[in-house]
């Protein structure tokens, strides 16, 4: 299980995380909820070892790994724009965090998002909902400890995103992922999360159950986001 | 489109009426010379040339002397310019082949001594001269307590051989100089065995004259004390020394030293050969002949030009330098090159 | 598709100023002096095909060599400035190109003063001092408009920092590692001061050999063989680089450089020691040149000299380079024009051919212009010359900077523009010209810098005796006396200094490092 403890993050003179303190129990999907500017990217960059905190600490399982690098963290994060390498077939790119030769598992991840027969195609040549679903299948290929998603469905319009919304929880929940979720829509939060976190200016202000939040905001501020 | 073409068309006939029109005297002279003549010329250089005659001299530089005959040698008959100046006698010949000039005699011709006029006078004019000399570092030779060698012989000794730079002959002006004044003393059953001393006593190759003085050349922070450069380099310490001093740091060794002859000559197939030929004399004028040294280190070919004080306190004149027959270098030259590099570069 | 048919004659007109100006300044007098060589061809001399063969190998090799060893120089300062934004990396990315524009002959002098020369690691070490600046220009430039987070996406996936640069880093860099390997290597293949001042005649490249046929040997028929063989090794490269670029798309590049963070912690540490380490190599045969340079400056402008007037050689390089600059920039800008709106082999081969006199005899175009440039008016003798001859070498420069940005000009606002009502020439001018504009500032800037150093490729050509500071540094340097080398060597710095000014100067406009240069 992860434990985020005190986070501060300062980035040149702002600051854009302060006194985060967040837990996701193990099998728990974690939604980060808040407005565009609220910090919620930097929560996950920093989660992921992508930006060095300026104070606090990570555990995960007890363990403090708040200066372990990147890429020995076995933590997934789908970035916002995909990241997909695009001088890599849409197979490579999956295949990138295992090991050399495991198509199998290439295969195998491809089919977890509907994508079977794409391992040869180029990058270049996708669509957006296309795009997304190889970005899914590259995170969760390696089986990392923690599943991170930012804005998986932002880019996406709204038909595909109501289908994508399911398929993603259920896809989470098939791997008994341990996962946190950023978006700003409340709705597509509650249907893939089991519990979420409200962002601004970069503190936590309340977490629980979507229905929890519009039941008792713990302010005005928290009442009118969720509308 | 159209427009642009016709405007082109007028541009081309206006330029090529400009060219086809050969009045007496022209508005403006070209000259062309090397490099090292070209790029010293000043406002005064011709001032009073144009205000005798009323022309204008442009003057085009075009490399190195070797270039420029090259140059003229491809545009021969459609010259880029009227005269040129700045062929010595290790390209006369070559320039002479390729029929680049047309007659003109100079009338001060007599005024100049008969060992520079090498070539046939009614088409080459001698203009300038200068000595190729070793030039040694007198503060070294006085700390080693060493004899300044006064023959080439001298210099098979390991001490000098290996105290000694010499320019590369195939990229180098004063390089192939040089090699020309041992081939001229030594004959050419010879020059190679006094090369082959020198190259077991260690002499060093520079591929030019300037990483020869002043990369290699002791008074430079270099290692060598002695360095093929000219009879004009002592009196250029003495005019370009950082603190005024009377005394010349370097001087000439007097044997061994080569002399480059330049001329000048109208270039075949300009408008105004006539003009072209009162800048040749003016250019062997007395007036113009004084400014010579200071401005190109090189010694004016008039014998009744007077030379500045510093080159009459600071230079030797060598009073029998070595010197070739232009037409016998060109047969030459490509081969001694190439036996000298054969030696030398493996 | 339908839309581009229609403009067909336009492009062709767009084309032809570039290809105009190619083919009568470069193409028509090489050719033409090749032919005149060519014709006068003899039954070749025994022994010759040898020559040919060692030179050229030599040649090869040591373009090779030289290009390599650039290369491992460079990454350092090239991971530094592509990777992270750091105070100073504007002053330290000009201070890298100031060798690059500095002419050779000075280069040569401050290395024999240091006492490296006669040997095959002097020439290769003038190389890599001559050419660092292009590595890190191009390929530091693209590896800032790399999407930081493919590199955080591949760490995420348990990459390590060296898996994530030979996985990533590396192969989306390749176009600008291929673009600046081919001007390195175009470069030292036709490298000659440098040969001639430091390695002397045992080590002739095909451009030393060209020389000494033509100008020293006058064998005009075998300089033009060289030259063809020259320019067959040449034109082979740029085959090669061309083919890779087709393979290896650049359609990839999508950030601006606005992301590039600063370094922290240790990667700092690492930052700074990659900058100063390159930057104090770089400059120790500088520093042999300003130590020399103290006290000459008063001389320089303050005796009467016989040398020539500094001022107004620093005033003729000046005009000298804004002509070079004009000339450069609208056909290095109409060439780039060109090249981005019509895709396919076409294109690619025009901007490919643009960069051929990067990689041919200097000797040869010059004796080119005077058998050739007669017609159709005489323009032998021009003032011209020597700047179009400048512009012929900074055009390839000026496309390499603006294309990026022409390219990365969204199609929608030109349509926008069309749909408003604008005829193709105002959606160029109102439209492309402004939104280009910045990296046409940098172009000129590298347009200026290159001419006003340019002293190799202009030796060879006719012109009238303007002294410019190359010529006068090049006088100075050919004659006795401590003061004519003490301000040789100061002339040589203000000509360094004006080139760092005029790259800090157009560094400003460099919003987001448009332009691979």
């Amino acid at each position: 299980m992860l434990r985020v403890q005190d986070l501060h993050v300062r980035i040149e003179d702002t600051r854009i995380l302060r006194e985060v303190d967040l837990g996701v129990s193990d099998g728990e999907i974690v939604g980060i909820l808040g407005p565009s500017g609220s910090g919620k990217s930097t929560l996950l960059r920093a989660i992921a070892g992508i930006i060095e905190p300026t104070a606090g600490a990570i555990y995960w399982d007890g363990e403090d790994i708040t200066h372990v690098p990147t890429h020995k963290r076995r933590f997934g994060l789908m970035f916002q724009g995909y990241a997909l390498f695009p001088h890599l077939t849409v197979g490579e790119n999956v295949g990138f965090g295992l090991e050399k030769g495991a198509d199998g598992q290439v295969e195998e991840a491809l089919a977890w998002v509907g994508m079977t027969g794409f391992a040869e195609r180029t990058v270049d040549d996708l669509s957006g909902g296309e795009k997304q679903r190889v970005a899914l299948a590259r995170t969760l290929a390696p089986r990392p400890r923690l599943v991170m998603l930012d804005e998986p469905l932002g880019a996406l319009d709204r038909n595909l995103r109501s289908r994508l919304v399911t398929e993603t929880r259920e896809l989470l929940k098939d791997r008994e992922a341990t996962a946190i979720v950023v978006t700003h829509d409340a709705g597509e939060a509650d249907a893939i999360c089991d519990r979420l976190a409200l962002l601004r200016e970069g503190r936590i202000v309340q977490t629980g159950t979507l229905s929890e939040l519009v039941a008792a905001p713990a302010d005005q501020w928290v009442a009118d986001f969720l509308g | 489109m159209r427009k642009m073409s016709i405007a082109f068309i007028g541009l081309a006939l206006v330029a090529a009426a400009c060219g086809t029109e050969t009045a007496e005297t022209p508005d403006r002279l070209t000259l062309v010379a090397h490099d090292s003549f070209a790029d010293a010329v000043n406002d005064e250089t011709f001032a009073d040339f144009t205000e005798e005659t009323g022309i204008e001299v442009a003057v085009l530089a075009a490399g190195d002397a070797g270039g420029m005959v090259t140059q003229a040698a491809l545009s021969a008959g459609n010259p880029i310019a009227d005269v040129m100046f700045g062929v010595d006698d290790t390209f006369l010949s070559r320039a002479l082949d390729e029929e680049l000039f047309t007659e003109h005699t100079s009338e001060l011709i007599e005024s100049v001594a008969e060992s520079l006029r090498l070539g046939p006078e009614n088409l080459v004019t001698p203009i300038s001269y200068g000595d190729v000399c070793l030039n040694y570092d007198k503060d070294w030779f006085a700390t080693a307590q060493l004899h300044v060698p006064t023959r080439l012989d001298d210099l098979r000794v390991n001490v000098y051989a290996s105290a000694m730079v010499v320019e590369h002959p195939a990229t180098s002006s004063p390089g192939l100089a040089f090699l020309l004044a041992t081939i001229d003393e030594f004959g050419e059953d010879g020059w190679l065995d006094y090369w082959t001393d020198l190259k077991a006593g260690g002499v060093k190759v520079a591929p030019d004259w300037n990483s020869a003085y002043y990369g290699d050349f002791t008074r430079y922070g270099g290692d060598r004390s002695l360095v093929v450069s000219y009879a004009s380099s002592p009196p250029a310490e003495v005019i370009f020394a950082e603190e005024p001093t009377d005394e010349a740091p370097t001087g000439v060794i007097e044997a061994g030293c080569y002399r480059q002859v330049e001329f000048a000559g109208v270039l075949d197939g300009t408008d105004y050969p006539d003009a072209a030929g009162d800048l040749i004399d003016f250019m062997l004028s007395v007036e113009f002949q004084e400014t010579i040294p200071l401005n190109w280190f090189v010694f004016p070919a008039n014998g009744d030009a007077d030379l500045p004080q510093e080159f009459v306190d600071h230079t030797v004149i060598p009073e029998s330098p070595a010197q070739l027959d232009p037409a016998y270098i060109a047969e030459n030259r490509e081969s001694w090159i190439q036996q000298w590099s054969d030696l030398m570069d493996s | 598709m339908a839309r581009r048919r229609r403009f067909r004659w336009g492009w062709l007109a767009v084309a032809a100023v570039p290809a105009l100006f190619l083919g009568y300044f470069f193409l028509y007098p090489l050719t033409r002096i090749l032919a005149v060589g060519l014709s006068e061809l003899g039954v070749g001399a025994s022994g010759v095909e040898d020559r040919l063969f060692r030179v050229g190998w030599f040649t090869f090799w040591q373009a090779v060599v030289s290009t390599a060893l650039t290369f491992l120089v460079a990454a350092p300062m090239t991971w530094a400035v592509g990777r992270y934004e750091f105070k100073g990396r504007k002053l330290a990315m000009a201070l890298v190109t100031v060798p690059f524009v500095l002419p050779t002959v000075v280069v040569g002098t401050a290395f024999v003063a240091l006492g490296w020369r006669d040997s095959i690691g002097a020439i290769l070490a003038a190389h890599v001092f001559f050419n660092v600046a292009v590595v890190v220009r191009t390929v530091g430039s693209q590896w800032r408009r790399l999407d930081p987070d493919l590199l955080h996406a591949a760490a995420s996936l348990g990459a390590s920092p060296r898996q994530v640069m030979r996985r990533i880093t590396l192969p989306l860099l390749r176009p600008s590692l291929a673009a600046a390997a081919s001007i390195v290597f175009l470069f030292t293949f036709t490298s000659f001061g440098v040969i001639l001042i430091l390695g002397g005649y045992q080590f002739a490249t095909l451009e030393v050999e060209i020389y000494r046929q033509a100008i020293v040997l006058f064998d005009i028929p075998l300089a033009a063989v060289m030259a063809l063989v020259q320019l067959i090794g040449v034109s082979t490269a740029l085959y090669l680089y061309s083919r890779y670029q087709e393979r290896h798309s650049t359609s990839w590049e999508v950030s601006s450089d606005a992301s590039v963070p600063s370094p922290t912690g240790r990667s700092r540490l690492w930052v700074y020691a990659a900058v100063t380490g390159t930057l104090a190599a770089l400059s120790l045969p500088l520093f042999a040149l300003v130590r020399r340079s103290m006290g000459s400056y008063q001389n320089l402008f303050g005796a009467d000299l016989v040398v020539g007037d500094p001022a107004a050689a620093i005033r003729n390089s000046l005009l000298t380079a804004a002509v070079a600059a004009v000339a450069a920039l609208v056909v290095g800008i109409m060439a780039a024009t060109f090249v981005s709106h019509r895709s396919g082999k076409l294109s690619r081969w025009f901007d490919t051919t643009l960069m051929l006199p990067l990689g041919t005899s200097a000797v040869a175009i010059g004796l080119g212009f005077i058998v050739a440039l007669d017609w159709p008016i005489d323009l032998r003798a021009s003032l011209l010359l020597v700047p179009m001859a400048h512009a012929l070498i900074a055009i390839p420069f000026v496309v390499r900077i603006t294309l990026p940005a022409m390219r990365s000009i969204d199609p929608d606002l030109r349509n926008a523009a069309s749909v408003l009502g604008a005829s193709p020439w105002r959606v160029w001018r109102r439209v492309d010209l402004p939104l280009v504009s910045k990296a046409a500032l940098v172009a000129t800037g590298f347009s200026l810098v290159i001419s006003l150093g340019e002293f190799g490729a202009t030796s060879f050509v006719a012109r009238p005796n303007t002294a410019t500071i190359p010529t006068l540094i090049f006088r100075l340097l050919s004659r006795p006396g401590e003061s004519s080398f003490g301000m040789a060597m100061a002339l040589s710095v203000i000509l360094a200094a004006l080139t760092a000014g005029i790259i800090l100067w157009v560094d400003r406009f460099r919003a987001g490092d448009i332009g691979s240069f």
